[in-house]
């Protein structure tokens, strides 16, 4: 479910990759200066779209600078931060600790509540600082664990579960007004495309191991007309949006980019010799 | 004698959810269309199997179909099983149709006074399903955001009376968020092979603490 919200590097421009480099640094900062060095490790892509709309929706300034990390002692970068990268690095420890529990309570896999127990003083602090939406997080994959487990077989209920989520991440302050009220409805579209994203990826492998996946109930020539449906919704509301800067490349992320998984997934099947077509017209 | 749901899945009629949850996953391995690309037999034998899976989960087996126990909160009874259809439509026949009628008409109130969700709870509570019946659940699942059943169910109406110019409006006015939506991936330069290219080839600025220890979920490289 995580990592999907991603640019397709490929057919951005220089500047454009510069500009999204400099802000997946700047989120990697704030969560190695607000949440720990280690938290630096949980880092996903899907944060650096939530950080780059906020402060894109609330035109917070940005503080840019140009410095070494420990990952790239030697070449100097630049790095782009605002006051959503603090908000988005929280969010980003609060989804991972829920998301390990949740791989330790469905797969028994010790790694997962090994890592979640490491990060459990962390997740504590900031669970007090956001409740709501940590609140939000454990309630949402806690009832998605459920469905899951039911073998349920509407996808629109657990696409839905994972779209009230995204829906709550998406709003920053508490206070509420008509533009917390745009993002929520953009970020529950948002969530369930990527719900639906994530099974149409799995699908192929879901299947051979006798998984849930909520796809396998349709019928296999309306899966992707229901992906882009869902696709050009979120894009309608996305347009809605009063978005200042960066349009192009979040366009690009919601359009392009977030099909990234999917097709590379498909391509490595294709190498395999594995047929496997989920309907998909020929582009 | 049509199959029942049971005998689909191979499972004894008293097999518990679990079992009958793993014996739905083993059919689907043998025959879903992705892992069985253009065998016509597999797929028909898929949506069988889909439809007594669902028929089981919701309580419409033999003994117990057409009683009323779907329970209205659940909108997975919204879900059309169609293989079991023409028996749902022999047995709603002989109930009264002038009632559904009047429901159908509330079902259109609530969905005008913008109460979508309670349309949907009023159309799962009732078991004849004729082409109004898709049309409306089709909007008012649109209107909650449901969009897998939403462009089923209006694509069901218009396949039940194709000549209503209303129930293809709705359709169509549903399928346009798809056409718009190809038309961004194409204004974004979008094409399968450009967006599944992961820079592995050429990883270099790919040096992310993440990536560095292996634990960044998936590395679609940094860009």
């Amino acid at each position: 479910m995580f990592g999907f919200v991603t640019v397709a590097p490929a057919l951005l421009s220089a500047e454009q990759k510069t500009r999204y480099r400099a802000r997946y640094c700047g989120l990697c900062r704030s969560l190695g200066q607000y949440c720990g060095a280690s938290c630096r490790l949980l880092l996903t892509y899907d944060l650096v779209f939530l950080e780059m709309l906020l402060a894109s929706v609330y035109e917070l300034p940005e503080k840019s600078q140009s410095r070494r990390c420990i990952a790239h002692p030697v070449r100097p970068h630049s790095e782009i931060r605002t006051a959503a990268s603090d908000y988005a690095a929280a969010i980003n420890v609060l989804l991972f600790h829920d998301k390990l529990l949740d791989d330790w309570h469905d797969d028994k896999n010790p790694a997962a509540l090994a890592a979640a127990s490491f990060y459990r003083g962390k997740y504590a602090q900031l669970q007090q600082q956001y409740p709501h939406q940590s609140q939000a997080i454990t309630h949402c994959l806690t009832e998605l664990g459920a469905m899951e487990r039911d073998g349920e077989s509407n996808p629109d209920l657990p696409a839905g579960c994972f779209g009230r989520l995204m829906g709550e991440l998406l709003v920053m302050h508490d206070e509420s007004g008509p533009l917390e009220e745009a993002l929520h409805d953009f970020g529950q579209w948002l969530g369930r495309f990527i719900y639906l994203m994530d099974a149409v990826t799995d699908l192929h492998d879901d299947l051979i191991r006798e998984r849930y996946n909520p796809l396998v109930f349709l019928p296999q020539g309306e899966i992707m007309d229901v992906l882009e449906l869902t696709g050009g919704e979120v894009m309608r509301r996305f347009r809605e949006l009063p978005v200042t800067t960066d349009r192009d490349i979040m366009e690009h992320i919601l359009c392009a980019g977030i099909w990234g998984n999917y097709h590379t997934r498909m391509q490595k099947y294709a190498k395999k010799g594995q047929d496997t077509v989920h309907g998909k017209k020929p582009v | 004698m049509a199959k029942s749901p049971y005998e689909i899945l191979g499972v004894s009629p008293n097999a518990t959810k679990d079992e009958v949850t793993k014996a739905y996953r083993k059919l689907a391995k043998k025959y879903h269309p992705d892992l069985n690309p253009g065998d016509e037999a597999a797929a028909r034998r898929m949506s069988e199997i889909n439809a007594a899976y669902d028929d089981i989960k919701n309580g419409r087996t033999s003994s117990s179909y057409g009683s009323s126990d779907t329970s209205p909160g659940s909108s997975r009874s919204s879900y059309p099983s169609y293989s079991s259809g023409w028996e749902q439509y022999q047995r709603s026949r002989q109930e009264s149709a002038a009632d559904d009628y009047a429901t159908l008409d509330s079902v259109q109130a609530y969905i005008e006074s913008d109460q979508c969700e309670a349309a949907i709870l009023l159309l799962n509570t009732m078991r004849h399903r004729n082409a109004r019946w898709y049309y409306l659940s089709g909007i008012a699942n649109y209107n909650t955001g449901n969009s897998v059943t939403a462009l089923r169910h209006a694509r069901e109406a218009v396949r039940l009376e194709p000549g209503n110019a209303e129930f293809r409006r709705v359709l169509n006015e549903i399928e346009a968020s798809g056409e718009m939506y190809r038309t961004y991936q194409n204004e974004n330069g979008y094409t399968p092979i450009a967006v599944g290219l992961c820079c592995s080839l050429a990883c270099s600025s790919c040096m992310c603490g993440a990536c560095i220890a292996g634990l960044s979920p998936i590395c679609v490289c940094c860009p």
